[in-house]
């Protein structure tokens, strides 16, 4: 009986390998992502999670912008925090279970870089307990660092959702962030043309915004911002999208 | 607790490398505690007692060793600390750094200079460290 004793020396991070699992119950997840900043990233998550919502569905929204986060004032949040219990439940803001960097660190910058971000977002994943969704929105900040290659590499099966304006500059970097994204073995959603003023427009798109001037007078009002043209145009993408 | 996200994290990953190495049985798991974060281990090894249930880690003993937390400014080069860090946390912001530990980056400045880009050298989180299993 028994067999023989073995000593197994090594430094293993215990978190990364847990993220499939802590996902588990989480039907699909969408990360919002762009090359450039300022192109609607945020409000374009938070409302995408308030129409699938009002479609019925179970929404969780992860505000990775440890830098600027923002969902909570688009979404207009009180003093709302996680609950403790075998991990951090996030609370449920207009029908959104909602987790950001805000709830720990309030209105202070958070000044992180490289191997600090990584190591915030494996702890996000690895505390969050999620519970069974449909959907979870994952509002990225701009750029092609360290946030989007860790959604690739640690989220294996998340989807990318490219937002873009038609200016030239922000439209530089759409095939930048496709050839990063593709490269690194990521799956592309679409591409979404947001602020419009033209409605002349080359390319394929997964849907167009036209530039809807009354938006920015709704951020924290979801009520109002769920009655604005653009919620209306994005309304018909999210469901081409994801047949919500 | 949140403790118990981190431990279950702990079980998956011993399970996995006990299993990758053939292991039947594990008896005892040394797992690396950062100061940091100042986790409750006791809260741990209780979550790793009840999550190791009907599975090869039953009963294995769970020994934690405490790894004491320095920072080092990156522009300036000076060292400090978690004692000074504590001076520098309220109850609060203790609260905040023990659910995630990059928030001490909202909370402090290097002593020394006062700037913000700093780097957590040691005892940040959790590491597993060694396995003694049976084959």
């Amino acid at each position: 009986m028994g067999g023989e004793d073995k000593s197994l020396e090594m430094r293993v991070d215990p978190r990364p390998g847990s993220i499939d699992e802590s996902l588990g119950g989480i039907g699909r997840i969408i990360a919002v992502v762009s090359g450039k900043g300022g192109v609607g990233k945020s409000v374009i998550s938070a409302v995408m999670a308030l129409q699938l919502v009002r479609s019925g569905k179970r929404v969780g929204m992860l505000d990775l912008d440890f830098h600027s986060p923002c969902l909570h004032i688009i979404l207009g949040a009180g003093g709302e925090r996680p609950v403790e219990d075998r991990g951090l439940i996030p609370p449920v803001i207009r029908g959104v279970r909602l987790m950001s960097v805000v709830y720990f660190t309030g209105e202070r910058a958070l000044p992180l870089k490289g191997r600090e971000i990584s190591d915030a977002l494996v702890e996000i994943m690895t505390v969050t307990r999620w519970g069974d969704l449909d959907f979870l929105i994952i509002d990225a900040p701009p750029g092609m660092g360290d946030e989007l290659l860790d959604l690739v590499r640690l989220i294996r099966r998340a989807e990318f959702l490219i937002v873009t304006t038609p200016s030239p500059l922000a439209m530089s970097a759409v095939p930048k962030i496709r050839s990063v994204l593709s490269d690194a073995g990521g799956r592309i959603l679409g591409v979404v043309l947001n602020m419009d003023r033209t409605g002349i427009h080359e390319g394929a798109y997964a849907g167009i915004i036209p530039f809807d001037s009354e938006l920015e007078r709704c951020i924290g009002d979801p009520e109002r911002m769920m009655e604005t043209m653009f919620s209306e145009a994005l309304d018909k993408i999210v469901k081409s999208l994801t047949g919500a | 607790m949140h403790e118990w996200a981190l431990a279950r994290a702990v079980l998956l990953s011993v399970l996995r490398a006990a299993g990758d190495a053939g292991a039947s049985r594990l008896k005892s798991v040394e797992v690396a505690v950062g100061e940091l974060q100042d986790l409750d281990e006791e809260a741990m090894r209780l979550a790793l007692d009840e999550l190791s249930r009907n599975t090869p880690a039953e009963g294995a003993s769970w020994e934690f060793r405490r790894i004491g937390a320095r920072f080092r400014c990156r522009a300036c080069g000076a060292e400090w600390g978690m004692g000074r860090a504590k001076k520098l946390l309220g109850s609060d912001e203790a609260e905040a750094v023990h659910f995630l530990p990059e928030a001490v980056h909202a909370f402090i400045r290097c002593s020394a200079c006062g700037s913000p880009d700093f780097e957590i050298l040691e005892g940040r989180g959790v590491w597993v460290e060694r396995i003694k299993a049976l084959r």
